[in-house]
């Protein structure tokens, strides 16, 4: 009697056992996927071109995987342990591989080797996995059994992981919290494994304390991945990010595509390099060839030197200073010979002084007079930056212009922000501006919008218009004046600090656009 | 993103995850009290200086440079008098509108703000144009206010309902029958804001001395605000916590212990007109009142004497013998003087004065005790709704909420702000809350003011630099019912044998800048009066 039920009882263990280790390969197989998955989304999100990476991601992935079967048999003892230690590796290296990705986008030209290296690895460790279980398990089913089972579970383990994942995953927790919550499944086939051989695992001790370390890690990661993915944000981008920084102040991203580069800051598109002649004409010669005194300009805003290059195009400007809060934007823009090549060295140039401190305090304290101040301020989208369009701000701009001086402002589109671009005219009108306001269309941005401010007069047509542009001349200029019903003049309020009716203005016009 | 370097160049996660865990644990930054003058005071309670071996001989003594104090001497000195002295107990002049500076701004210890003046306050516009608030007049005869100095926006908002609404009245997520209340609680100051009484003065106006007497509207000031409101039918548990709120923000004290007259006059006295601002609009500066403090001060410099404890004054036949303590060259001085002008709060000068008032007119003048505390922190998130306003208040809370001393910074960016938390103890009586505030070690103030702002900003401790944390023992005066229209107050007014006159905001009843300010232009003009009588 005795002898049967302990016989019975060995039976049922065995059974578990088996059951148990045939639930491994299907968590295993389904954790294997997901950082397939993971890699070829987290590449495709930051490297654009989603065919292409998932192909190439996928490619290596099963390739690594082959490494890893090849691999399996140089493994001929501890199986178990072994198995449990790659467990814990690939739970600990896949958990954190879409964390490590994010954060490291930052140095961009490692970045691709990083995430080949990431898949690799990862794919080495999973290919291990299933070789190394059949191993393990090759003496307790008959071989046909032994593959079909092995096999039935591998194939369920990846439906299941590619259907939750667009689904579920995803949607719902997120490329980081993902990868961490697959890496502790791992960790979790660990530790029961753990449990369940503690007889035929030598080191049982040491890989129990990996298996908790790595939890609470994992764990701790995904408490935290808000946090983490706030550090590594800008996915929105289509094209291939070539260069991207965050000083101070902002993140500096630059793309390529085969025709253009784009500088975004913050988010926002600041130029394309196919069209931004356009818009650096229209801001700079309306107001300069007008201008017969023009020997000291004011910049504020435009640390990427292009508008200091159609300024420079003026044989008779003899100084300009250019203030811009961010140095290391005034850097890049000197330093990089992609960059340089588009401003023309303008950064360079021996008639500039380049200022890196924020405008409102520098031209509080200017006692400089200037013939032309050229603004070139990012939108007023929020309250920080609307206290540049304000008129406390246009009254220093006042001060500090010569009596037959003006100023040139970038003022949002008139087609999309409407009253947004009219609350500026009637700003500066408020301190004493006499005011012109015109448009120019660039592809990039769509209908964009300027304002001239000046002192004492109005401003007329110049007689002659310079030739050598791309974008302007003497015809071309004559159509900027001309405001379609849609974009002409609507009432607005006057902006000040204590209103900043212009934040409210461009918050509702965009708001409705997008 | 030096962070993010870090993190980045030893690719240790292990690093990362640990850093993370003692952000958990708490950020360890610094909580210290700032200067405290308490314990200077507290030496009064048994007096035990020194004979004064020095004796000097002073026409016009002005004790304490608070606002009162500073407007009594710059009223003096624009008279033409200049044999005066003005001393003062801390080591700086300013009283409640004192403020402190660290690397990342100046910031205020108390009072902040200034509504815009009513235009027919002169002697405040006069002085305003002096200190280039009021920068000129327009064409059609309005004042022009210095933009830099009107509240930037955005002003106001308020935590309720788990997000951010803009403006302080509670407007998200609450009831119709509550919106109606509100509206029509400011109908009702609409009417006593317009309110004129039989004697042709306004209802209600600032400062309060020229407030009409008629019993019509003086009346309110015999019951409290709560009860008030009660008998008006009104029951909105959102209006009420606005009003209390209103009332602990101006007086440091609750609802039931102000008067109606007061939390009337809260609302219906701001008249203020302007060519580029509303009668609603603030004027305020990084530091606070400290801006008009110093403006006061610049125009008296000279006269003024810190780190000076005055601890007894006489009446002796011709003279006035003011004995007092000068902490900087540790010994006693004897002031021979012909007239003082006593600017302190009267808790203090029923101390000092050898013959002073009737002791049970001390008994009606009581002051709230305040907390208030300076935050350095790296960045403070937004969750839900309106981004960081000048002041921003959480709904239900004790304290006041918390102002942004950055506000009026011009530049764009940022990384580092400073926000003055404002915590009036108005819960129970002001002599225990004071000696319970006493008490408290840093680490319980600590725990008060995290609770309290977590509610609004879970992650908070993990961006604070430092704390900074000043008690203010008797801050304000409590406008408790019959304070403001009783006999004390008028009674406590009054000059001493018309050599010794009073000056302060407590003696109105109220304490903001503009009754301090005038009650200082008033004592030094009865000195003035009586010094040209003698000539």
């Amino acid at each position: 009697m005795v002898d049967f039920e302990k016989e019975e009882e060995i039976k049922k263990q065995e059974i578990n056992i088996h059951l148990l280790l045939l639930l491994a390969v299907f968590v295993v197989a389904t954790c294997g996927l997901i950082y397939e998955l993971v890699a070829g989304t987290v590449a495709s999100y930051l490297l654009g071109d989603s065919v292409t990476q998932f192909s190439t991601i996928i490619g290596a992935y099963l390739f690594s995987m082959g490494i890893g079967s090849y691999l399996s048999k140089f493994f001929n003892k501890h199986l178990i342990a072994w198995f449990v230690q790659i467990e814990i590796t690939v739970g600990l290296i896949g958990g954190f591989s879409s964390s490590i990705l994010f954060l490291m986008f930052d140095h961009v030209e490692s970045f691709r080797f990083l995430l080949y290296a990431l898949v690799g690895l990862t794919g080495i460790l999973v290919g291990l996995e299933i070789p190394l279980l059949m191993r393990i398990l090759e003496k307790k089913y008959e071989f046909k059994e032994l593959v079909s089972k092995v096999f039935t579970f591998d194939y369920i383990g990846a439906l299941l992981a590619s259907v939750v994942f667009p689904l579920f995953l995803i949607p719902y927790l997120g490329l980081l919290k993902t990868s961490f919550l697959f890496g502790l499944f791992n960790i979790a086939v660990a530790w029961v494994l753990c449990l369940k051989f503690k007889e035929e695992i030598a080191w049982i001790q040491s890989l129990k304390i990996a298996a908790i370390i790595s939890f609470l890690l994992l764990a701790t990661g995904f408490a935290f991945s808000e946090r983490i993915m706030n550090f590594a944000e800008s996915m929105a981008f289509q094209d291939k990010i070539i260069f991207a920084k965050s000083s101070p102040y902002q993140r500096i991203v630059l793309t390529k595509n085969p025709r253009e580069y784009r500088l975004f800051l913050n988010g926002n598109l600041q130029f394309s390099s196919s069209d931004e002649y356009r818009y650096h004409e229209a801001l700079v010669h309306p107001a300069l060839e007008f201008l017969s005194n023009k020997k000291n300009i004011l910049i504020l805003g435009g640390g990427d030197g292009l508008a200091v290059r159609e300024v420079l195009k003026h044989q008779e400007v003899e100084k300009i200073i250019l203030v811009d809060l961010d140095a290391e934007m005034t850097r890049l823009f000197k330093s990089n010979s992609m960059l340089t090549a588009l401003n023309e060295k303008s950064l360079s140039s021996k008639k500039l002084q380049i200022i890196n401190e924020d405008a409102f305090l520098w031209l509080k304290k200017n006692k400089q007079e200037f013939d032309c101040i050229i603004i070139d301020f990012p939108d007023p989208s929020n309250y920080s930056i609307g206290k540049l369009y304000s008129n406390s701000f246009y009254r220093l701009v006042y001060q500090s212009l010569s009596d037959s001086g003006m100023c040139v402002i970038q003022s949002t589109s008139p087609y999309v922000a409407r009253k947004s671009f009219w609350c500026i005219d009637t700003t500066l009108q408020s301190v004493g501006f006499n005011t012109q306001a015109y448009h120019a269309y660039i592809p990039s941005f769509g209908e964009w919008g300027y304002m001239m401010a000046l002192k004492n007069r109005n401003y007329i047509l110049p007689d002659s218009f310079r030739k050598d542009l791309r974008f302007l001349n003497e015809e071309t200029l004559k159509q900027l004046f001309i405001f379609p019903k849609d974009m002409q003049k609507v009432p607005a309020e006057v902006n000040k600090l204590n209103n900043q009716v212009l934040v409210h203005y461009f918050e509702e016009e965009w708001a409705n656009y997008q | 993103m030096k962070r993010r370097e870090f993190l980045l160049s030893g690719l240790g996660l292990g690093i990362v995850l640990s850093s993370q865990f003692s952000c958990k644990k708490g950020n360890s930054f610094q909580v210290k009290f700032a200067d405290d003058y308490a314990s200077r005071g507290h030496l009064l309670r048994e007096p035990k200086f020194n004979k004064p071996s020095t004796t000097f001989k002073e026409n016009i003594l002005i004790i304490g440079a608070g606002i009162s104090g500073l407007s009594a001497g710059r009223r003096l000195k624009k008279s033409g008098i200049n044999d005066f002295k003005i001393l003062e107990l801390a080591k700086e002049s300013g009283g409640n509108s004192i403020s402190g500076k660290n690397s990342i701004s100046n910031y205020p210890w108390a009072a902040h703000y200034l509504p815009i003046p009513d235009e027919r306050d002169s002697e405040l516009i006069s002085f305003l144009k002096e200190c280039n608030v009021i920068t000129g007049i327009n064409h059609e005869n309005k004042l022009e206010y210095n933009e830099q100095f009107l509240c930037f926006d955005p002003e106001e908002r308020l935590y309720i309902n788990g997000h951010w609404q803009e403006g302080l009245v509670p407007h998200s997520g609450i009831e119709e029958t509550d919106h109606k209340e509100i509206k029509s609680f400011f109908e009702l100051i609409q009417f006593y804001k317009n309110a004129k009484g039989n004697d042709g003065k306004d209802a209600f106006c600032i400062p309060i001395k020229n407030s009409s007497n008629d019993s019509e509207f003086t009346k309110l000031d015999e019951i409290n605000f709560y009860s008030f409101m009660q008998s008006k039918g009104y029951r909105s548990k959102y209006l009420f916590w606005y009003l209390d709120y209103c009332c602990r923000d101006d007086f440091g004290s609750s609802i039931q212990d102000s008067s109606a007259w007061a939390g009337i006059h809260y609302f219906a006295s701001r008249k203020g007109k302007a060519a580029n601002a509303e009668s609603g609009d603030v004027l305020t500066w990084p530091e606070g009142n400290a801006f008009l403090a110093n403006g006061l001060k610049s125009i008296i410099k000279e006269h003024l004497i810190c780190n000076q404890l005055v601890y007894s004054i006489e009446e002796k036949n011709e003279m006035i013998e003011v004995l007092i303590y000068d902490f900087d060259k540790e010994e006693s001085i004897n002031y021979q003087c012909k007239h003082v002008i006593l600017s302190g709060p009267q808790y203090i000068n029923k101390r000092i004065l050898k013959q002073s008032k009737k002791e049970e007119l001390y008994n009606k003048f009581t002051y709230s005790p305040w907390m208030v505390a300076n935050i350095s922190l790296h960045q403070l998130y937004t969750n839900k709704g309106i981004p960081l306003c000048w002041d921003n208040v959480i709904y239900g809370s004790q304290s006041l909420g918390y102002v942004n001393a950055c506000q009026q910074h011009l530049n764009l960016h940022e990384n580092e702000k400073v926000i003055t938390y404002y915590y009036p103890l108005s819960k129970g009586q002001p002599k225990q809350e004071r000696e319970l505030a006493y008490k408290r070690t840093e680490d319980d103030w600590k725990k008060i003011i995290l609770a309290d702002l977590k509610i609004a900003h879970p992650n908070i401790e993990e961006s604070i630099k430092e704390i900074e944390i000043k008690l203010w023992g008797h801050g304000m005066i409590r406008p408790i019912p019959g304070l403001i229209k009783g006999d004390e107050i008028k009674e406590m007014r009054k000059p001493l044998n018309d050599r010794i006159y009073f000056a302060n905001s407590d003696i109105t009843g109220i304490s903001i800048f503009e009754e301090a300010f005038h009650s200082g232009i008033d004592a030094a003009d009865l000195c003035l009066e009586n010094l040209s009588k003698n000539a």
